[in-house]
């Protein structure tokens, strides 16, 4: 047999903030080895170093990365990735959101937690499969890159656990602390679901290459314009398993019911790090395979995803009036604003996917201020996160609670924000492509939204606090909440502008 | 059509069957407990303790090892085979994947993986 490598493609430079950020997280294992490199101080330092080296990176590859505009050749490494400007604009909004994580390392992992170094390299190795994820070329690669970051994500879940010696006795196992309790349910939790529906994914893959007899996302959407008989029913049902793998990890209803539990029970950073990034990645995924290869059978699965999106809206936002833990509270919020995102894949068109790609880059700031501020008010135990953390915030640091005034209003979609127009646009492409009906469905449901957000405002603002002092404010999330409150005031002030680099990294 | 026939009257007389024995068993068999016969049957030798205790988790260590050693051979296998023709671009992408691998070992080693009290 005779073998081919095709050395012309290897597009080594283009896949820089990947091998930056990979190598960062074995260096960070390696440091994790000597005893006074091993604290969360100096690993976050190097951690950080590498993410923002990787920034950088992206940044720089974005403007001459190809575009479905541009004319430049997408593919590399034989196809098994593509390189173009949507992937880019991942890059960066997985590269901002892993901040986050390492700079909630002031708490986590804790200070006897012996495997500090992990915690650092598994959210760098999250982060480089999801980065992988968007770059897919094949569901191959899609399907590994995937795996990659859902197996970090589900030991990050439980890292507030307390690691055994082994010799406890079945005694010890009631002084555990809550924390630890709920960590070790989240991760298992996780864990199962996330290995059924990656089950569920893979067949749906494996179905779809049995229909076209390819794994290449573009040339199955090549073989799909060109050859009518490509569009049998195994597609269609590899179609439909995708899609229900994807919507468990965007926590879409009915594949929602992990979402609580396990974003409750994981430590604050990494709640908020999957909260956005998994998110993220998944719609990576589902915008190039349902825009890319499959826009003609979309037709076929429309009523599914209209009826998902619809549903996943009404649940979401109706389950969150009922949340006294603002964790949980934001969980069911993550869940209706992956409906909300959905509108962007029932509208099928180019409109569409740049108002999901502008929405996640205005969720990813309204996301990133509310999980710092809650990080900085949360305390210990179940109460810990408890809504009550946040009465009369106003008079204990009023900065802070304006901040969060400003993350809530946008999130639930008050005209002068960021969040106003991430909603705007997707809409506006739904209505374009004739979808009014999910339009009214996603209105009710804002409406329903703005009472649970509106009321931590009310907490903060309307009620004494309990003789709390004011609570610490640790450089690093104080960075993110200034950060993010400016970008939203800019996304909401200049969308246009947004928009338009939004429309420039449409995916192949 | 007929082959489905049989088929389907096989599970039904299966399931009647078995359903008869369960039944019957229930009602008409004699039922004297005892502490002698209510203790979990572990092949023939009486229990020394609950089940429900707690148990070292030294697998995690040993899965480690095993995907360090063992699936990097499973990897040089087809790798071997092939490097008449991979040359040198081959033995460069598998010093790295050794390298990678070689992260891990040390990581484990230096966590005392291999001091097994």
């Amino acid at each position: 047999m005779e073998i081919n490598i095709n050395f012309d493609d290897m597009n080594w430079m283009a896949l820089g903030p990947e091998l930056t950020v990979i190598f960062t997280a074995l260096a960070v294992l390696l440091l994790g080895l000597k005893k006074e490199c091993d604290t969360n101080r100096f690993l976050s330092m190097v951690a950080l170093a590498g993410t923002a080296a990787a920034l950088v990176f992206s940044l720089a590859l974005w403007s001459d990365a190809p575009t479905a505009g541009n004319g430049a050749s997408p593919g590399m490494f034989s196809n098994a990735l593509i390189h173009d400007r949507f992937a880019q604009t991942f890059n960066i909004i997985f590269l901002i959101m892993s901040l986050f994580a390492f700079f909630g390392s002031v708490r986590y992992p804790l200070a006897d937690n012996r495997n500090k170094a992990e915690y650092f390299a598994l959210v760098l190795l999250a982060v480089s499969g999801m980065m992988f994820l968007a770059k897919s070329g094949t569901l191959i690669t899609a399907f590994i890159s995937l795996e990659i970051f859902s197996i970090a994500l589900y030991i990050l879940c439980g890292f507030s656990a307390k690691h055994g010696t082994g010799r406890e006795g079945p005694a010890d196992g009631a002084q555990l602390s809550w924390e630890c309790l709920a960590s070790q349910e989240s991760t298992v939790k996780y864990l199962l679901t996330g290995a059924f529906a990656s089950a569920i994914l893979v067949y749906g893959m494996a179905l779809i290459y049995a229909g076209t007899g390819t794994t290449e996302i573009r040339t199955i959407g090549t073989l799909m314009q060109e050859n009518p008989y490509m569009k049998n029913t195994l597609v269609f049902i590899g179609m439909g398993l995708m899609f229900s793998g994807m919507a468990f990890k965007v926590s879409l209803v009915p594949f929602h019911s992990w979402t609580p539990d396990v974003y409750q029970g994981a430590p604050t950073p990494i709640t908020g790090f999957m909260s956005v990034a998994t998110k993220a990645a998944a719609f990576a995924l589902i915008a190039r395979v349902f825009f890319t290869a499959l826009p003609d059978i979309q037709k076929v699965w429309m009523p599914i995803l209209f009826g998902a999106s619809a549903l996943t809206m009404l649940v979401g936002n109706t389950a969150a009036i009922f949340q006294d833990n603002v964790k949980r509270m934001l969980a069911y919020s993550g869940v209706a604003h992956a409906g909300y995102l959905l509108i962007g894949i029932v509208a099928n068109s180019e409109d569409g996917v740049a108002s999901i790609l502008f929405y996640l880059g205005a969720y990813l700031f309204m996301n990133v201020g509310a999980f710092a501020v809650l990080f900085i008010l949360e305390g210990e135990g179940q109460d810990g996160a408890s809504i009550n953390r946040f009465k009369g915030l106003a008079k204990r640091n009023p900065l802070l609670a304006a901040a969060m005034t400003l993350f809530m209003l946008s999130l639930a979609g008050f005209p002068p924000t960021a969040g106003f127009f991430g909603k705007l646009f997707l809409f506006v492409a739904a209505i374009k492509a004739g979808y009014v009906l999910i339009t009214i469905f996603a209105v009710i449901a804002s409406v329903i939204s703005v009472y649970f957000y509106l009321r931590v405002i009310v907490m903060m603002y309307f009620h004494e606090s309990e003789e709390e002092p004011a609570p610490a404010v640790s450089p690093g999330m104080g960075a993110l909440v200034g950060v993010s409150s400016l970008a939203i005031v800019a996304i909401g002030l200049f969308p246009s502008g947004f928009m338009q680099i939004a429309l420039n990294s449409l995916p192949f | 059509m007929s082959e489905y026939f049989f088929i389907s009257l096989f599970a039904v007389v299966a399931l009647v069957v078995i359903g008869a024995l369960l039944v019957l068993s229930t009602i008409l068999g004699p039922r004297n407990p005892s502490p002698q016969k209510l203790i979990p049957y572990e092949c023939g030798i009486i229990p020394q303790e609950e089940a429900k205790g707690r148990f070292p988790v030294r697998f995690a260590t040993i899965a480690m090892f095993f995907i360090i050693f063992d699936v990097e051979v499973v990897f040089m296998y087809p790798w071997a085979v092939a490097l008449d023709q991979l040359r040198l671009f081959g033995l460069i992408e598998m010093v790295v994947f050794i390298a990678i691998l070689g992260v891990a070992y040390v990581y484990i080693w230096g966590r005392g993986g291999l001091e097994w009290d």
